[in-house]
């Protein structure tokens, strides 16, 4: 996976990059509490680009060839399917609330995914985020971010 | 009621301490810290449980034994990893007890020493035990490391007050708190990672459950005694110690237990090891914690400072007097101890084979599970949103980094000790008028920055050693 290695590398020398940057301008030197506020930055960030720099030299040596960059086509389907699914929760979790949006990724979730019967998927998504509700809220009074109708009081979540 | 506050991710034990203090007042002092500790006691053995079952600590001082713990439940040992762990804790804690029981007064003095470049070389050697003695390549290592410390400079600067990396937002001010980036790096990115096989499906069904555990986590004692002592005695110094409580501590057993260890390579992979040994190290220093407290009224950990609070509104003085005057108090508080560790270790126990039959659920709804826990519990920190979207985002990172083989472990420990780190380094340098030769002017300071030292260059010199060795055989060879 050298293109891998080597963009990660690349990544984290690109960051360190600009942390320096930007440590400089906070300065590096020594303030009147003693050393400023980039000072530490700046040694991190140069650590890691020493690091990234090593990282690279140690994989175009080992791995003069190309390998696979990322895992076959099925794999990566799998992430890209939780990813997904991942995204959409956090952002639709403002407007859903936290158990409208936990009911729809977990029935969703285990139907499709999962490939489970519509009727475990059905009962997951309703006794789960009930459970959570009574332990959490009820229970702990914790504040989870709630839906809109909530907002507009038409419903306890 | 600890138990139940350190097994929820999010919800710690001093805030659980904190919301129920003021209920204590009508209590009378002894019943009320031995109420509040108790709490105390209680999530420092159970903090372990969602580490080990999810990958996300469910106390900051519940990290280093995701490290090994989860690979454990992961290959359907999570029995043997909760039981290790809790019997772990069991013990250290006893013995950190009667440690404290025998030594209370003496140890204050030594730890009244501490400065910055102490506790600075003392947060270094932390670093250099998993970084210095990682398997895998230094560099990544030091990436990974750098890469947390540079995320706990994000925010406003405690020195200068200047704003650092924020990009001009105002979200980003008070920094990356670590809950979410732990929860992401290990419970969403186990997840990314775990799902390209769809292993979350669990392996073989344990139909005896208790007792085969608890005899299998006894022989994984007796093995790793060296493990469970040396986290215990660790820990318990490091308690001691103001400012550094349990979260410190289980690194620092943890880097001692590997770097002795017999069998290096299986640490990060599920070596009963490394789950015996933070937790021997975080329980004995939530009871070592105790005594800068009662013996001079400076809190030994983040936990104890509100437990300290406690005393003070009671009307009690913390101090040498406090023995005196207040005999039945600090012994009281003292006994309490032993009775709770041994209730906490009984109740935990009997939940294990329920705790462990969680991971029998099939992956389909698991995974979802998982994943909204962990969101939860990244948002509950600071009721943000941008802790969700920091959770998601570290899971990628995680993935990727496993994927890869960056060490994770490094930038955890960077990131939950970095703050403390940064401090320590600038007030040090600011006593030593700029120079780094403070660290080693002062002989306490100096002897820890020796081992720190050794510690982070071990795995530099041990492949040259190892060379060197084999170059001498060969010679031999070659003139036989």
């Amino acid at each position: 996976m050298r293109k891998a290695e080597l963009g990660l590398a690349l990544a984290f020398l690109f960051l360190s990059g600009l942390v320096i940057e930007r440590s400089i301008r906070l300065t590096i030197g020594w303030g009147p509490n003693g050393p400023d506020a980039g000072f530490l930055p700046f040694w991190l960030a140069l650590s890691m680009a020493a690091g990234t720099l090593l990282v690279m030299a140690k994989e175009l040596r080992l791995h003069p060839t190309q390998a696979a960059f990322l895992p076959g086509r099925e794999r990566l389907s799998a992430i890209i399917q939780l990813l997904v699914s991942l995204v959409g929760f956090v952002v639709l979790l403002p407007y859903l609330g936290i158990y409208i949006t936990s009911s729809l990724y977990l029935g969703l979730f285990s139907w499709l995914v999962g490939k489970h019967r519509w009727y475990v998927a059905l009962a997951v998504a309703v006794l789960i985020p009930l459970a959570l509700f009574f332990a959490l809220d009820e229970g702990f009074r914790l504040l989870l971010p709630k839906s809109f109708l909530y907002k507009r009081d038409l419903a306890p979540f | 009621m600890g138990l139940v506050v350190g097994v929820l991710p999010g919800l710690g034990a001093a805030s659980g301490i904190a919301i129920l203090l003021p209920i204590s007042i009508y209590f009378d002092p002894t019943a009320a810290i031995i109420f509040l500790a108790s709490i105390y006691w209680g999530a420092l053995i159970a903090g372990v449980i969602t580490s080990i079952l999810f990958s996300i600590p469910g106390e900051t001082w519940a990290v280093a034994v995701i490290f090994d713990g989860a690979p454990l439940a992961r290959q359907g040992r999570a029995g043997l990893a909760l039981t290790a762990a809790f019997l772990a804790s069991f013990v250290g804690k006893l013995v950190a007890i009667i440690i404290l029981t025998f030594v209370a007064l003496p140890l204050a003095e030594v730890a009244l020493r501490f400065g910055p470049p102490e506790t600075f070389a003392v947060l270094l050697m932390a670093f250099a035990a998993v970084v210095g003695l990682g398997g895998g390549s230094v560099p990544k290592a030091i990436i990974a490391a750098a890469l947390g410390f540079l995320l706990t400079t994000v925010g406003l600067d405690i020195v200068t007050g200047k704003p650092r990396f924020t990009f001009g937002t105002l979200t980003l001010l008070s920094g990356f708190h670590f809950i979410p980036v732990t929860i992401g790096l290990y419970g969403i990115g186990e997840i990314l990672y775990a799902s390209e096989e769809r292993v979350l499906k669990l392996v073989g069904i344990k139909g005896q459950v208790m007792l085969r555990d608890v005899w299998e986590a006894v022989q994984a004692l007796k093995r790793s005694l060296f493990a469970l002592i040396a986290g215990t005695l660790v820990g318990f110094w490091t308690g001691v110690l103001p400012g550094t409580g349990a979260t410190v501590a289980q690194f620092l057993g943890y880097g001692i237990a590997r770097q002795y260890s017999k069998n290096k390579e299986n640490f990060g992979k599920g070596a009963v090891e490394g789950v015996i040994a933070p937790q021997a190290a975080a329980n004995a220093a939530g009871i070592g914690a105790t005594l800068p407290m009662l013996t001079m009224g400076i809190p030994g950990s983040p936990t104890t400072a509100v437990l300290l609070a406690g005393i003070w509104i009671w009307g009690l003085t913390p101090g040498p007097r406090l023995f005196t005057e207040h005999p039945d108090f600090v012994w009281g508080f003292i006994a309490s101890m032993y009775l709770a560790n041994l209730m906490a270790l009984l109740i935990c126990l009997l939940g294990v084979p329920v705790l462990a039959s969680i991971m029998r659920i099939p992956y389909g709804i698991l995974t979802p599970f998982i994943v909204v826990i962990s969101l939860i519990g990244a948002y509950v920190i600071n009721n943000s949103f941008l802790d969700i979207w920091v959770a998601v985002g570290a899971g990628v990172l995680g993935y990727l980094m496993r994927k890869l083989g960056y060490p994770l472990a490094p930038l955890v420990i960077a990131l939950v000790l970095g703050d403390m780190t940064e401090t320590a380094l600038r007030q040090s340098l600011i006593l030593g008028d700029g120079s780094p030769a403070i660290f080693f002017a002062r002989p306490l300071s100096g002897a820890l920055m020796g081992v720190a030292i050794v510690l982070f260059f071990y795995p530099l010199l041990q492949p040259g050693w190892l060379r060197l060795k084999r170059a001498v055989t060969a010679a031999q060879v070659k003139k036989a």
